[in-house]
């Protein structure tokens, strides 16, 4: 009896534990709902024009970055909206961070053509 | 068939023995791994690198020289105190819960080539600035 109780014990703990740390979506997934953004192939044009505006623009460009939702209905979809996350009691303790569940980081080369590009689930 | 009502009924009996604690963990915000943590190392990861691994930064300050990622992990339980509509245990049945947060934050200094010059991992205390280049009184090179 005491055994059961304790299998049923880590049984409820595993269910109410949930992990997720940072990681790379899926190559599928990518190219099902992405599938102009082909290494080597795709120009900052034509993923601007397709994305619109990054969230994010590093080392004079040649990196962009959105952070993006999905949804069944709709895939990927740029998002720009920003939360809190709260690190104290009180209001003013609060870190703005983007609502995002997904980071797209894209390298460009010297021709403005994807190099290399990662699709990221930052969030659960 | 046996098994499952078995299976039932010391649930049942396990809910309705007085207090459980059933704790969880739960990552709500950006939570690298080990792994991850560890690849970064000073003078050798570029900029480009920590982008591909964790994604646009929270923070991003001087001209890109500095990048803040912040994460969240939240801990808690619910404390089962019987199960309403059980006889005696009805007056206090209930589930109570208890939820408390860890904030950690990643501060990491690109040199002029934007590869990594130095990170550091901290917890986010309950009065600490969360500025925390600001606090350690840094300035931009060419500025002292």
């Amino acid at each position: 009896m005491l055994l059961r109780k304790v299998i049923f014990y880590f049984l409820f703990v595993f269910l109410f534990t949930a992990c997720a740390h940072i990681r790379v979506v899926d190559e599928s997934i990518q190219q099902k709902w992405l599938p102009f953004i082909e290494d080597g192939k795709t120009t900052k044009d034509e993923v601007l024009l397709k994305l619109g505006n990054p969230s994010g623009q590093f080392e004079g460009g040649r990196i962009l970055t959105y952070t993006m939702t999905f949804s069944e209905e709709k895939g990927f979809q740029v998002n720009y909206e920003r939360t809190f996350i709260s690190h104290g009691p009180w209001p003013c303790y609060k870190l703005s961070v983007s609502k995002a569940e997904y980071n797209l980081i894209l390298v460009f080369n010297e021709n403005n053509t994807l190099s290399k590009h990662n699709l990221l689930k930052v969030s659960p | 068939m046996k098994k499952i009502f078995i299976s039932t009924s010391i649930t049942i009996l396990f809910l309705c023995s007085g207090c459980i604690y059933i704790p969880y963990h739960m990552h709500t915000h950006r939570v690298p791994d080990e792994k991850t943590l560890s690849s970064i190392k000073e003078r050798v990861t570029s900029k480009e690198d920590i982008l591909m691994m964790l994604g646009e930064p929270d923070r991003v300050k001087y001209n890109e020289r500095l990048f803040s990622y912040w994460w969240q992990e939240e801990y808690g339980g619910f404390g089962v105190w019987g199960v309403p509509g059980m006889g005696k245990v009805e007056a206090e049945g209930g589930i109570e819960t208890s939820t408390t947060y860890s904030t950690y934050s990643l501060h990491i200094e690109f040199d002029e080539n934007n590869i990594v010059k130095w990170f550091e991992i901290k917890k986010i205390g309950m009065f600490d600035n969360i500025d925390y280049f600001e606090e350690m009184e840094w300035t931009p090179p060419g500025s002292e």
